[in-house]
């Protein structure tokens, strides 16, 4: 006799309902990702402070900052974006005496300036990815950033921020440009160089339908990021909403000059400042410098390449200098050789279809916070070098910039 | 509540309630799941080690 089988416990299981939940669930964070998109949740932004950029494991999304431009540019006003590093983001400028909120109060209405500059990225990194994916939304618009001599960018972005065009690109909102193709098909097939690149990839393109990056960027804005990082060790930081942070950026103005130029980095910094042309220029028979033939038409192609030939006319490449304290230390023909730098590359630059313009060439060592960095002082210059640029810009554009 | 009460529990409740509550959790189940992935899927796109910023 087969004894009786004991009673099966409740099963609480049933799969397809679980599958339906499942799928329903994903729709509506799928769903909820894109509302998200499409509002501001930065309500005082005025640039990527390390507390909601990459340093800190919080990478903004391209479409998350399409909605900061869209809170901050009326359709009628000319969008002005700032890209480039950290020179342009500001470092060592509080949030209250940024440069660009002193280009916006000097460019007046007509213009909205928005400061999407990170901090060592280059010219086809945020900034300009953003101002792109907008370029039908707000066709009259100007893209600004920093490089320096002979330095153009590649069109796939650098290393460090890839993950912003890889988002924009797999979102559909990039022109088809072959030579950005070409080098995010490299960065993919050579996982062996570039570490992760395959999943990164795959995680873009996941994310452009079920738009995760946003979801949980709002949550970690808005409620409590969910993991410490390196700038968060201290779990009362850690789990705090991004958008509790305020911009504490150093004021470059309140440290003494001697701190500012510390002999312990001096060796180092003279070498930066002295090799910033060296490689393009050779001495010729007669004494003066001639073209390193190679480099120079290297840099011709990756300047050709850096932005589809559709932007180039709007995209103001501005060539920054190093501080006079360092560049007075160098011998005259060395200080030739870099201003012979700055104006061949304005050429290539011009003739090549970009806007392009320099700064620098007549601050002081007090309007600099380090070898690079512009104090509060340097930055208003900044703005006020530009902002005849950027005018310039807008009326070749044929943009109207008066009432 | 022990196990054997538990159960004893459940098959006291009057159709189509167990039915309606095993629905229930398994959907609830599958929407922590989702909610679980979509969370993952977020951190694994960032980099092991976030990009490390330096001015000297």
């Amino acid at each position: 006799m087969i004894p009786p089988r004991p009673s099966a416990p409740p099963s609480l299981y049933r799969p397809c309902t679980l599958l339906v939940g499942f799928v329903m669930g994903l729709l509506v964070l799928m769903w909820f990702g894109r509302e998200m998109s499409k509002h501001d949740w930065h309500h005082d932004f005025f640039r990527f402070h390390p507390l909601i950029a990459p340093e800190s494991n919080y990478q903004p999304t391209v479409a998350e900052m399409r909605a900061i431009v869209r809170a901050r540019c009326r359709p009628d006003q000319i969008l002005v974006i700032i890209g480039g590093n950290s020179i342009f983001q500001g470092v060592g400028q509080p949030v209250e005496k940024l440069w660009t909120r002193h280009l916006q109060q000097l460019l007046g209405d007509r213009f909205a300036v928005v400061n999407l500059a990170f901090r060592g990225s280059g010219l086809t990194d945020g900034g300009a990815v953003v101002a792109e994916s907008l370029r039908d939304e707000f066709p009259r618009q100007i893209y600004v950033a920093n490089t320096l001599p002979f330095n153009g960018a590649s069109p796939g972005g650098s290393h460090d921020y890839r993950f912003m065009v890889l988002d924009a690109l797999h979102k559909g909102w990039l022109l088809d440009h072959p030579p950005r193709n070409a080098v995010i098909d490299d960065y993919i097939n050579r996982s062996d160089v570039y570490p992760r690149s395959r999943e990164l990839n795959l995680s873009a393109r996941l994310d452009a339908w079920l738009y995760f990056r946003e979801t949980w960027n709002w949550w970690s804005c808005t409620y409590f990021f969910t993991f410490p990082g390196p700038l968060t060790t201290n779990p009362e930081r850690a789990f705090r909403p991004r958008n509790h942070f305020s911009d504490q950026e150093n004021d470059f103005e309140t440290i003494p000059t001697s701190r500012r130029f510390r002999p312990e980095v001096h060796a180092i910094e003279m070498n930066i400042t002295k090799n910033l042309s060296a490689m393009y220029y050779l001495p010729g028979p007669d004494g003066r410098w001639e073209k390193n033939a190679f480099e120079f038409s290297q840099f011709q192609k990756i300047a050709r390449e850096t932005f589809p030939d559709a932007l180039k006319a709007r995209t103001l490449v501005v060539l920054s200098r190093n501080n006079p304290y360092y560049t007075r230390q160098m011998s005259p023909v060395e200080q030739e050789r870099d201003e012979l730098a700055y104006r061949d590359s304005l050429d290539v630059w011009h003739s090549l279809g970009y806007a392009a313009a320099d700064y620098g060439n007549n601050f002081q060592p007090d309007d600099f916070g380090d070898r690079t960095h512009l104090t509060t002082r340097g930055g208003r210059k900044l703005a006020e070098q530009l902002a005849p640029e950027i005018r310039s810009l807008a009326i070749k554009l044929n943009f109207p910039i008066a009432d | 509540m022990s196990y054997d009460a538990l159960k004893k529990y459940w098959q006291s409740l009057p159709p189509p309630i167990p039915s309606v509550l095993a629905h229930l959790v398994s959907f609830i189940t599958g929407l922590a799941i989702a909610l679980i992935i979509h969370y993952l899927l977020y951190r694994i796109s960032l980099p092991g080690t976030p990009f490390i910023y330096v001015v000297f």
